[in-house]
């Protein structure tokens, strides 16, 4: 048997495809759209359909905030557990995570001795600190959002962005335009700003090396440096940080039909 | 007797066997979630208690016709500052704060005494009464009747017997009903229970829980739902009301300050050391799979307690989630992923 996990995100949903051995042989990453469901089913669909898969081929584990709507997955486990799992697929050794997804932010730390989760916090009630914070940042800088973090790390003199909430930040970057900052130095101001909000909410649960940034907020270069400035200690970001999720939700899955 | 008074208090320090030998039924006041504070947010800001604005809220629409009167009781600091709000916007005939102390020295004692001799003079000018020593000691023996039925129908919560939900209700309408029928209630559930054998689910998680005033049953439903049920708890709605016992027979003023002073500590008091020592006491007494410490939103005394209560738990190493919570149902949803992950990790 081989298993699927399926990640559906608020913003992007993750599909990833493990062979019999637990190796990650194919993935999907689409937008959630507002149809969880159709979204889920469509890749679950053309991933069968590409490896020459039934149903009952696979196990399917759903997880993240759609994961309820996913009629056909045998079981479902909340993104907490899977990314814990996730991650320890590429480092074994993870004590602790940060992920950054679309619409909510959450740290974990897990046993050094069995590897499970212990404690996690979850930022889910507002946007600041989110991938929804970057995105609408990156409108009003009208800079591409998988260039931000990029852009941000050219500043010598990044921008102070004082509010925690995305609405009054998005004014205050109006207001640095105004007052004349750069584009850069501002695109830092809103990377940092990220960072410290969420490193605020892992140190508070205790967070240590080694530590897994995933996500899709991941792939931003400048919140994992300023992220490692905040914690103050290196951090590591798996190949596909938006996967650990769904991938842990394979392994899980394996798992529960031992 | 049908006039009531009604308690608003974040902890539960209200003398009710003053207000019961006052010829009135105390009731406390409890929160709708199903309603929003529009009123009240024009008079508190919205980062202010969410509990406490709801129940102004109520009291600006109109409470019932036959609540006469308001104590007060100094719980947490937010509480206690909205007397003059009610006092100017909800004003009933009868008032009073009631200084119930943070502290539980001796001072405290004869401050606390001090004070409900002060409200039983009002007590007794205002509706023209008099509060007998005799009547107040009846009312303690009343008082001690509920707390001892309470303490052992909460028994039945461990025993799988009983919901933690059904309990939650129980105790709740104790706190608003006349006690005499509140006795006999107890009387009738406490007979009914013995008759059953456990029927809950073994594989839900036990969980003791604590933190800010819960009184939405439906939030313990939830928890339910989710796979929990509470068998002990460390709440107002729970068994900080009915713990200990009042001595009886003695001066029933100090007999009530001494209750009250030497009751399970809450978060709105100090030193928050105490509080966790009866958390241990439970935790050495009931097998527990986790616990879950849920903060009103804006509850600034549980999370004041939260740091201190992570640090202890995480020694001892037993699961514990905190959350804070919003005060309407549609919040408990966004909840979900967080008791799920928790029960994962237990």
């Amino acid at each position: 048997m081989k298993a699927v996990g399926l990640d559906i995100g608020s913003l992007a949903t993750k599909l990833v495809l493990l062979d019999e051995n637990k190796k990650m042989i194919d993935w999907k990453v689409n937008r959630s759209t507002y149809d969880f469901k159709r979204v889920g089913g469509d890749l679950f669909k053309d991933i069968l359909k590409e490896h020459n898969l039934s149903r009952s081929d696979v196990f399917v584990m759903s997880t993240g905030y759609g994961r309820n709507t996913v009629d056909f997955a045998n079981d479902r486990i909340t993104e907490i557990t899977a990314h814990a799992k996730g991650v320890q697929y590429f480092y074994p050794d993870a004590r602790s995570v940060i992920d950054i997804g679309g619409q909510d932010s959450k740290a974990i730390v897990m046993s050094s001795k069995t590897g499970n989760v212990i404690d996690f916090q979850m930022n889910d009630k507002c946007a600041a600190g989110t991938g929804r914070f970057l995105e609408v940042m990156s409108h009003a800088l009208e800079v591409p959002i998988n260039e931000i973090g990029t852009l941000a790390l050219k500043s010598n003199s990044p921008a102070s962005i004082s509010s925690t909430c995305t609405v009054f930040a998005e004014s205050e970057v109006i207001s640095l335009f105004a007052q004349g900052s750069s584009k850069i130095d501002i695109a830092a101001g809103i990377n940092k700003s990220i960072a410290r909000r969420v490193a605020g909410m892992a140190k508070r649960i205790g967070v240590e090396p080694l530590l897994v940034f995933c996500g899709g907020v991941a792939k931003n270069i400048a919140v994992k440096e300023y992220l490692e400035t905040e914690l103050g200690f290196e951090i590591v970001r798996p190949e596909y940080p938006q996967l650990t999720g769904a991938l842990g939700a394979a392994l899980i899955s394996f798992d529960n039909h031992k | 007797m049908t006039k009531k008074l009604a308690i608003f208090d974040s902890s539960v320090d209200t003398p009710e066997e003053i207000i019961l030998a006052a010829d009135l039924i105390p009731m406390r006041l409890f929160g709708d979630p199903t309603i929003t504070n529009e009123n009240a947010d024009a008079h508190i800001p919205p980062n202010h208690c969410v509990w406490s604005r709801n129940l102004l809220e109520q009291g600006i629409q109109g409470l019932d016709e036959d609540i006469v009167g308001l104590i007060t009781t100094h719980g947490c600091d937010c509480t206690n500052r909205q007397f003059d709000i009610w006092f100017e916007c909800v004003n009933k005939e009868f008032m009073f704060f009631l200084n119930a102390p943070l502290k539980r020295d001796k001072i405290s004692r004869k401050f606390f005494i001090k004070d409900m001799k002060e409200l039983i003079t009002q007590l007794e000018d205002h509706f023209g009464i008099q509060i007998t020593d005799k009547k107040l000691n009846e009312n303690i023996s009343l008082m001690n009747q509920i707390r001892r039925l309470l303490k052992e129908i909460s028994e039945f919560r461990s025993k799988m017997v009983l919901k933690g939900s059904e309990f939650h209700n129980l105790v709740k309408k104790v706190q608003t009903i006349d006690k005499q029928e509140a006795l006999q209630l107890l009387e009738n559930t406490l007979n009914d229970l013995k008759d059953k054998t456990p029927s809950i689910d073994e594989g839900l998680k036990k969980i003791l829980l604590t933190g800010s005033i819960i009184d939405d049953t439906e939030f313990i439903k939830t928890l339910e739902n989710l796979g929990f049920q509470i068998i002990i708890d460390d709440l107002c709605v729970g068994t900080r009301y009915f713990w200990t016992l009042a001595e009886e027979d003695n001066d029933p003023l100090e007999a009530i300050a001494d209750y009250h002073l030497n009751k399970p500590v809450y978060s709105t008091k100090f030193p928050s050391k105490e509080r966790f020592t009866f958390i241990e006491e439970l935790l050495d007494s009931y097998q527990v799979d986790g616990i879950i410490n849920v903060a009103q939103k804006f509850c600034e005394s549980v999370l004041y307690d939260h740091p201190f209560m992570n640090k202890k738990l995480k020694e001892i190493g037993i699961p514990y989630l905190f959350i804070e919570k919003e005060y309407n149902r549609e919040s408990y949803k966004q909840l979900k992923t967080r008791f799920e992950a928790f029960g994962e990790i237990i």
